[in-house]
């Protein structure tokens, strides 16, 4: 069942459209991530979700309902992990989370309760009198991952919740997404950092300019580069006549080089190095390293847009 | 969610900066105790003049009454007029006149003079010689015709010219200008006493007629320098102020020029808050939450009020028991809090989303570095308006400050409550117009955005 349908959204702020015609639905219990780089239009298709931005087209359906004609039927079952550390730095842990408790209608014992229990979760509780000020980026990080689950939402959006932090934490965090996960809520995940998707969702939209350029499974995503591998070969040293070489073996579709770094795309990865070493042997070049990149979401997303997610 | 949730929120945000606390409680602590000990001169507080010593330099030659007076008579109309019998009770009269013993007994010798300036008799040389030493204030120098002109200007119609010069000691800069000013004073009374006997001899002569009954000249001449005298004489430093009101003191007023100066950054303070709370994204995280924008801009208003109040009081109970101010009647002093506290909190609404809608935290720094002084200029916090020009007086109830100010004085001079109606209704209706802009303004032009750093890139793009 839908949780969440989301219907040729459209957002623009002056001549520039932020979000293009979005469309997306989020089954009730699942992760679903949205990739993209900065710029892409994830955090403004979010802002609309959690009704802080009116949509200038389309709808968003919550459980069937319109949230922009009624966004209390959202509000309070939507717990929004924004991608700033929307806290009180010079308040404790413990006043954070209950301000935050108290934003969503949580009071008396409920309240102190849950607060236990959700630092817990983040892995926070020992250290809930200090003030924020004095937490490390990953703490920071999960209080405000915290302060987003108070009131047990149904459904929880995060918004590049893992950015600036060390890989402890980052792990740590995922880890949490994952038991939240398990525990029946459904997540919508907004990175730029594609293991993260690849680890966490299954079904998975990426976006871009505005738009999403493609929706699926990771393996229908990687489907779409139709299996193209890459085979990175370090030499000694490159001429021209290895690169002519290099490109004259069955089955290589394009030769990149720079330095004496070759890499060279094809669909066939395993009688292909060992053509490509023969070719080397021939012309008397040293091989120092050989490396096979399969394709992944990196992988869709140059090849969709001819561009690296990060740029 | 409950205003009270964010007010205890903001409440606990702001008591936790310790600069926040810097400004609004320890700044006006300090500066308070500053200004009314610098300028207590300013007010009529008690007198806090070191005692001085002068020296007085006799440059005459002895003379006693009759022969001043025969010099001064002989050969001219008044003596001539004056039937010889007359003349002689006038001489007696006058000898029993001591111009030394007036100058030196009842005037300098006053309890009042003695207890700021006491004086040695010396020569020009020692007193030249304790200038140097800087043991003395300054030199009264009594000219040559120091008896004869007193005796003159006293008793016949005729005007001599008495200067007293006084020499200044360079290395002090209060106590000489006080021994000029006694001079000056001395020499005023004279004056005063010459004017009313010469009116009384006019006034006698024409009543009485010119040959006839000159016998009675004497006794009114000496009745006129008697009364001058005795009038002038007194020398007092008490004060008294209109309508039987308290004296206002440099401490009580700077006690009040001070709290009312940072009650407005206790405003500018709040009106960094709510961009404060869009900048770190907590607004906005409230509103995801359904918790409204009047209710986040109500918690600002009464974060604002209760600041002011938590200022007021403790700058109140900092001046009465270090300062011993006395701040008037309790009733009194709790509604002009009130009420000030409400306007307070309204300007910093005001100024609040003023920042907030412009998203530039310049503009509540405009407010605090320019806007605040000009205002506590104007509204007295610096130097009272009283002594500014009319002009600016007449702008000095236009400011929050400056009307809070205007307020608590007539609290502590024990104005009636019918007096501070004026002010109390001032003070609720700025709160109420700045409170209302600030709503009409939060409701059209304080949308919820939501910018985040990928949203702002796209939007820059």
């Amino acid at each position: 069942m839908a949780i969440l349908e989301v219907k040729g959204l459209v957002k623009s702020y002056g001549k520039l459209k932020a979000v293009d015609g979005i469309s997306f639905t989020v089954e009730e219990g699942e992760i679903i991530g949205l990739l993209g780089p900065n710029g892409a239009g994830k955090s403004t298709t979010i802002s609309m979700i959690s009704t802080l931005l009116k949509p200038d087209g389309g709808e968003i359906l919550y459980k069937g309902t319109d949230i922009v004609k009624n966004p209390k039927s959202i509000q309070k079952e939507l717990g929004i992990v924004p991608q700033e550390i929307a806290l009180y730095p010079t308040l404790s842990g413990y006043d954070n989370l209950k301000f935050w408790g108290q934003a969503y209608g949580l009071s008396g014992e409920k309240l102190k309760s849950r607060i236990l229990e959700v630092s817990k979760i983040i892995g926070i509780d020992e250290r809930l009198k200090d003030k924020v000020d004095n937490y490390s980026g990953g703490m920071k990080r999960r209080l405000n991952i915290g302060a987003a689950l108070l009131h047990e939402p149904k459904l929880l959006i995060m918004d590049e919740p893992t950015v600036g932090i060390d890989p402890q934490s980052r792990n740590h965090i995922l880890d949490t997404v994952l038991e939240l996960n398990k525990s029946g809520m459904t997540i919508v995940y907004t990175s730029h950092y594609m293991e993260e998707v690849e680890y966490l969702c299954r079904n998975i939209h990426i976006m871009d300019m505005g738009h999403v350029i493609a929706s699926g499974t990771q393996d229908e995503l990687v489907d779409i580069v139709e299996g193209q591998r890459q085979i990175i070969f370090q030499f000694e040293s490159t001429g021209q006549a290895l690169l002519k070489d290099l490109k004259e073996i069955q089955g290589v579709d394009k030769v990149e080089h720079s330095d004496s770094k070759v890499t060279l795309h094809t669909k066939n990865g395993k009688t292909l190095i060992q053509d490509a070493l023969n070719v080397a042997m021939q012309l008397n070049v040293s091989v120092e390293s050989v490396e096979v990149i399969k394709p992944n979401l990196e992988s869709v997303f140059l090849h969709l847009t001819g561009k690296d997610l990060r740029d | 969610m409950k205003i009270s949730n964010i007010l205890i929120r903001d409440l606990k945000v702001l008591l936790s900066d310790k600069k926040t606390l810097a400004t609004i409680l320890l700044m006006p602590i300090i500066l308070t105790s500053i200004l009314s000990f610098a300028l207590s001169g300013v007010f009529g507080d008690d007198p806090q003049i070191p005692s001085f010593q002068v020296s007085v330099v006799k440059n005459y030659e002895s003379m006693t009454a009759e022969m001043a007076l025969d010099d001064a008579l002989n050969g001219n109309l008044f003596g001539d007029f004056l039937p010889d019998e007359t003349l002689e009770t006038l001489k007696s009269n006058a000898s029993q006149t001591d111009i030394e013993a007036i100058f030196f007994n009842d005037f300098l010798g006053h309890e009042d003079i003695k207890a700021m300036m006491t004086y040695s008799i010396d020569t020009m040389d020692q007193a030249k010689q304790k200038l140097k030493d800087n043991e003395t204030s300054a030199i009264i120098v009594l000219p040559e015709n120091f008896l004869k002109a007193s005796y003159t200007n006293m008793f016949t119609t005729y005007h001599s010219g008495l200067e007293i010069e006084v020499i200044r000691n360079p290395e002090r800069s209060i106590t000489p200008s006080i021994a000029v000013s006694i001079v000056e004073g001395y020499l005023d009374r004279m004056a005063a006493t010459n004017i009313r006997k010469n009116i009384a001899i006019e006034t006698y002569i024409g009543q009485v007629g010119s040959e006839q009954n000159q016998d009675g000249l004497d006794q009114t001449i000496q009745n006129s320098i008697e009364t001058t005298m005795n009038a002038n004489l007194q020398v007092s430093f008490d004060d008294e102020t209109a309508k039987g009101q308290d004296l206002v003191t440099s401490k009580s007023y700077y006690s009040v020029s001070m709290l009312t100066l940072f009650l407005l950054f206790s405003a500018g303070r709040g009106s960094y808050m709510l961009l404060e709370e869009k900048r770190e994204f907590t607004y906005q995280r409230m509103l995801t939450a359904g918790v409204t924008k009047w209710k986040i801009l109500a918690g600002k208003f009464f974060v604002i009020f209760c600041i002011v109040i938590i200022q007021l009081t403790t700058l109140i109970l900092f001046s009465t028991f270090v300062l011993g101010v006395s701040w008037g009647p309790v009733g009194q002093l709790i509604l002009v809090s009130a009420f000030t506290a409400f306007g307070v909190a309204g300007l910093g609404s005001l100024l609040g989303v003023i920042t907030f809608v412009s998203e530039k935290t310049r503009v509540a720094g405009l407010f605090e570095s320019v806007i605040f002084q000009v205002m506590g200029l104007i509204g007295g916090a610096y130097i009272p308006v009283e002594v500014l020009p009319d002009e600016i007086q007449l702008l000095s109830k236009i400011p929050i400050n400056g009307l809070a100010l205007k307020a608590f004085l007539g609290v502590m001079t024990g104005s009636s409550l019918n007096d501070l109606t004026e002010y109390v209704i001032l003070l609720l209706a700025n709160g109420l117009i700045f409170g209302g802009i600030a709503i009409y303004l939060m409701g059209r032009k304080g949308e919820n955005k939501h910018v985040s750093s990928d949203q702002a890139q796209v939007v820059g793009a």
